[in-house]
């Protein structure tokens, strides 16, 4: 793992919604094959954070830069101004979301679903595209499922099947938001078991969690957030046991206890 | 009563009425197109984020929901030619008139449809590296079309029937040539009857070929 080279970064970003701050300030760094785990309670701002950085939602003010690049705006006379969403499309597709809601397309197949992106937007011929579809789909034991429609899946397949759709568009680092929270809990190992083996293989992956034990033990990066803001980061040992904030540490005591709601 | 039927008139008028059948088709045809895609487009435009642009869409919507269908024929028939000084054919200002009130009423049946395909469909479209419109075109219009079919097939027969108003400003089509045989034989009931019968035989087959069409469509619903 090279992990001195920045994958993605943000400076400052902020971020507001109906006049609620929902991010402040928030800066981070993700390695390539670095794997972050971003906990915190309810209303944190999680999953708006990794939105914001796949540029699926527009930010306030910040900056954000891929691999090195500034991708979400651009200087005009003399002030920073924020990319539209349409003009942040080059950049997006370097880089992959699964959802919590598997958001597979229903009124395509399986296979259709996972080539759907190589064809129309990396352009590859379809036969490629579903050769490496057939090829991903038996990696998950589903190439029988090619041609069923998603809502002929369970949840854990539905889910799989999205997560290998993003792989399918060769991102650079994917996101991960919550993809096991709509899940029926004996499929939720399925989903898990996948996503470590991407981490083996080196995928950048940034995941919002609620599975506390996974997000400690895939995690080499933890970062805490609260109100919008990251208040403690550091590795999965030091968060979980030994953490200066107390917010932090007040957390994952209510945590292990059961009574936090999040 | 004593009425005694002669359906037997009917012969001396088949020929014609078959070719006005054909005009009829013909006419509809064009009308389904054009209000399908001009339904669409306008449909689309109402979920659009700028106010103007909903605001103009909604006004010709509005504006051919709430006046007689009759009423529009009259006026772009004898109204429009004299106020610009043209002279359009009857043929021409009953499609544009019908495919226009076709496409006011079809644009709000989209817009249900496009705004009821869930937004988390958007930002899978825009994760996977699409554009909006890539989105709109892929994944959020078929899935709005399979939502809003059953209401988009009975404006299809609303259409059909419809045409038999262009009877009225001289457009010889099924209607227009029924009443022509009408009045030279005075024998309106039986007539009226074929014709009944026409429209109702035609419109059943558009119905059945939209279920058809529903079930092809619905495929991925069966679990």
């Amino acid at each position: 793992m090279d992990m001195s080279k920045v994958v993605l970064e943000c400076t400052d970003l902020c971020k507001d919604y109906q006049g609620h701050q929902i991010l402040r300030d928030v800066s981070l760094q993700v390695h390539k094959g670095e794997k972050i785990v971003i906990l915190g309670p309810s209303g944190a701002g999680k999953s708006t954070l990794m939105r914001c950085l796949h540029m699926l939602e527009p930010v306030k003010s910040g900056k954000i830069y891929l691999e090195g690049e500034l991708v979400n705006g651009w200087e005009k006379n003399g002030r920073f101004v924020q990319k539209k969403i349409r003009e942040t499309v080059a950049a997006r597709r370097k880089m992959s979301t699964v959802f919590q809601h598997f958001n597979l397309f229903p009124h395509m197949t399986v296979k259709q679903n996972i080539i759907e992106g190589p064809v129309r937007v990396l352009k590859k011929s379809k036969e490629e595209a579903t050769e490496t579809a057939l090829k991903l789909l038996a990696k998950i034991g589903l190439e029988n499922k090619a041609d069923a429609y998603p809502s002929q899946l369970s949840g854990g397949q539905q889910q799989r099947v999205a997560i290998i759709r993003s792989i399918a568009m060769n991102p650079v680092m994917m996101f991960f938001d919550e993809v096991t929270s709509a899940l029926d809990p004996q499929l939720v190992s399925e989903v898990l078991d996948l996503m470590r083996e991407l981490g083996d293989e080196g995928m950048t992956m940034m995941i919002v969690t609620h599975e506390l034990g996974f997000g400690r033990e895939i995690a080499d990066n933890i970062l805490f957030m609260q109100d919008g803001r990251i208040i403690e980061s550091g590795p999965p040992q030091k968060i979980f046991y030994d953490a200066d904030c107390p917010e932090t540490r007040a957390f994952f005591e209510g945590a292990l206890r059961g009574k936090i709601d999040w | 009563m004593d009425y005694v039927f002669h359906f037997d008139v009917f012969r001396n008028y088949a020929a014609s009425f078959f070719q006005a059948c054909l005009l009829t088709f013909k006419l509809a045809g064009i009308c389904i197109v054009f209000t399908t895609v001009f339904g669409a487009i306008c449909g689309a435009l109402l979920t659009s984020g700028s106010k103007v642009v909903k605001g103009v869409v909604k006004v010709y919507v509005e504006a051919f929901r709430l006046t007689p269908f009759l009423v529009q024929l009259l006026f772009f028939y004898f109204g429009i030619p004299l106020f610009l000084g043209i002279k359009i054919s009857s043929s021409v200002a009953g499609v544009v008139t019908l495919s226009l009130n076709g496409a006011a009423y079809a644009a709000e049946t989209f817009r249900a449809g496009f705004q009821s395909v869930p937004t988390t469909q958007m930002q899978a479209g825009l994760s996977l590296g699409y554009t909006k419109a890539q989105t709109y075109m892929r994944i959020i219009f078929p899935q709005g079309l399979r939502i809003v079919l059953p209401s988009f097939i009975s404006s299809v027969i609303e259409i059909f029937k419809d045409t038999s108003f262009f009877s009225i400003i001289g457009v010889t089509e099924a209607t227009g040539q029924m009443r022509y045989a009408a009045s030279m034989t005075y024998r309106n009931f039986e007539l009226f009857t074929i014709l009944a019968l026409f429209y109702l035989v035609c419109t059943t087959v558009i119905g059945q070929l939209g279920h058809m069409l529903e079930r092809r469509l619905s495929r991925h619903k069966t679990s």
